[in-house]
């Protein structure tokens, strides 16, 4: 692969991307409420708040977490996990699926091999302006989030890298996945059901993660778990599934 | 043929897609460097799975294929293909893209080309800023074929050029494509046999994924039998009964009767004879076959 036609077709995509208002529309909304207005409500409910809920989480601890005696140490060993990891497989599946299907939907795949290209090089532009445009979307609300945990003392340093892990490898996880599906897929509709409809067993292995292994390395171990479940994804979706299909 | 000249080649290539559909099978046929050839076929032949192959968007199942003396997907197959303009059958356009930033970015993968030249060239600035879905079928392929010849390749590969176009659009873009082909090797993909009379030197037929035939088109005429045609006063039965007198096949079509001699050598003495038995020839001229006629004879039509 080249970098610099991979360069060029990044300009391309994240061009296109950026110009489609729907696209743009639900990337930024969904990743605004779960990676910043949902935690955040829940930080000023625990911080402040106190409250039934509180006591109710001190005294029958959640399965697996029987460990964790300060509540507000639920946020950043289970809440925030949970909700980074919802944040980081939604992100990109939207981002992904139009920028694949909505090549295939207007025929203009073959537009763009007809220039020097290879298919390897067309998918590797695509993910990355996909992984791109949810960095940019994406990481400023959690950065916000991280710094008022760090402000408020509810984590340390070492909390940073084991929330920003499990949110990182989500983000591929559901690049991966969502190639995947998107091959798979006859329709941009279809594409995005199949994606939604995988949020469902992620979040059961998220949950049963968290809650199975215990201390600091659960989310370290939920994040290695999902990075395996993408890069298997990206394998069967690059050796088995393949563009090829759209061209015969 | 030495590997240098050689432009394009087919060594044995076949390609099965994964739906088990056999598209080649294990076809071997080379064009030279500056050679313009046609591919012709009937749908399902094989035409386009040869350009996807030779653009590397596909991978031969067996055999191989070579682009400028390098094998497609080789170590230096990216080379050879950016010497390469191709100009593919309809695809689809971007809605989001104008027509100066689709050449931008076909300037940038080539690494090389002008788009205002291009632009000029192929009188596309009244379109510049327009996005390439709202331009007409006949904008659309210029803008597709002015990508093509952006970095003025070596080698151009048109896969059905016109198709789909109003005959006005087609004229337009054939006239373009005339003009590019020039001191360039040429494979163009067509249906339209006058297109490829017109455009090409050399007939590549393939049916069924197999090559059924490969040469010159003027050899190929060569092989064609020699017609005149004719028309009698008297009418077509009675010229072509005389015809037949005189030792030639004859056949009537319509109320003219086509005389299996050739106009050259054989016609004249015929014409004498007719006329010196009262048979009052007013029409007599060469029928040379058309590319149709000889397809549909190669392919057993």
């Amino acid at each position: 692969m080249r970098a610099g036609v991979i360069r060029s077709l990044l300009w391309k995509e994240t061009r296109q991307i950026g110009r489609n208002r729907t696209a743009m529309l639900t990337a930024t909304m969904l990743p605004f409420v779960i990676l910043f207005l949902a935690p955040i409500q829940l930080l000023v409910a625990m911080h402040f708040g106190g409250g039934p809920g509180m006591d109710q989480l001190r005294d029958s601890p959640l399965p697996g977490f029987a460990d964790v005696t300060d509540p507000r140490q639920l946020l950043v060993q289970f809440f925030y996990p949970m909700m980074l990891v919802i944040g980081g497989l939604l992100l990109p599946s939207l981002t992904t699926a139009y920028a694949i299907i909505a090549e295939r939907e207007r025929r203009s795949l073959e537009l763009l091999i007809s220039l020097p290209v290879t298919v390897a090089e067309i998918l590797a532009a695509k993910l990355l302006a996909v992984l791109a445009v949810t960095a940019v979307i994406g990481l400023p609300y959690v950065a916000i989030v991280l710094t008022l945990l760090l402000v408020l003392g509810i984590a340390g340093p070492a909390t940073i890298p084991a929330l920003l892990a499990p949110f990182i490898a989500a983000v591929a996880c559901s690049t991966g996945i969502s190639l995947l599906l998107t091959l798979l897929a006859r329709d941009f509709r279809t594409a995005n059901n199949l994606s939604g409809a995988f949020i469902v067993p992620a979040l059961v292995l998220t949950v049963g993660t968290l809650g199975a292994v215990g201390g600091t390395a659960r989310t370290y171990v939920l994040a290695a778990l999902l990075l395996a479940l993408g890069g298997v994804a990206t394998l069967v979706a690059l050796k088995w599934v393949s563009v090829e299909r759209y061209l015969e | 043929m030495d590997v240098a000249d050689t432009a394009i080649a087919f060594d044995g290539a076949s390609k099965r897609y994964r739906n088990g559909t056999l598209a080649l099978r294990e076809v071997t046929w080379s064009i030279p460097v500056g050679a313009r050839a046609c591919l012709l076929g009937p749908n399902g032949s094989g035409k386009t799975t040869s350009i996807r192959l030779l653009q590397g968007a596909l991978a031969p199942t067996t055999g191989w294929v070579s682009l400028l003396g390098q094998e497609v997907n080789g170590p230096h197959y990216a080379d050879a293909r950016r010497q390469c303009g191709i100009v593919p059958q309809s695809a689809g356009m971007y809605a989001d893209f104008t027509t100066a930033e689709y050449l931008e970015l076909a300037r940038r993968l080539y690494g090389r080309g002008d788009v205002a030249t291009a632009i000029e060239a192929f009188g596309l600035a009244e379109h510049r800023d327009k996005r390439l879905a709202q331009l007409s079928g006949g904008f659309q392929r210029r803008v597709v074929v002015a990508a093509a010849l952006l970095s003025e390749p070596a080698v151009l590969l048109l896969d059905e050029p016109t198709v789909g176009l109003d005959p006005v659009a087609a004229r337009e873009v054939h006239n373009y494509l005339r003009a590019a082909m020039k001191g360039r090797t040429t494979l163009l993909c067509t249906h339209n046999l006058a297109e490829a009379e017109a455009l090409c030197d050399d007939v590549i037929i393939l049916r069924s994924g197999e090559v059924l035939l490969h040469e010159p088109l003027a050899r190929l005429r060569e092989r064609e039998r020699p017609r005149t045609r004719l028309i009698a006063r008297q009418g077509a039965q009675e010229l072509a009964q005389a015809v037949r007198m005189h030792g030639h096949g004859a056949e009537v079509v319509d109320d003219a009767v086509i005389a299996f001699v050739d106009a050259r050598s054989a016609a004249p003495a015929l014409l004498r004879a007719l006329l010196s038995d009262g048979i009052d020839v007013y029409e007599c001229r060469p029928l040379p076959a058309t590319l149709e006629e000889l397809f549909l004879e190669a392919v057993g039509r």
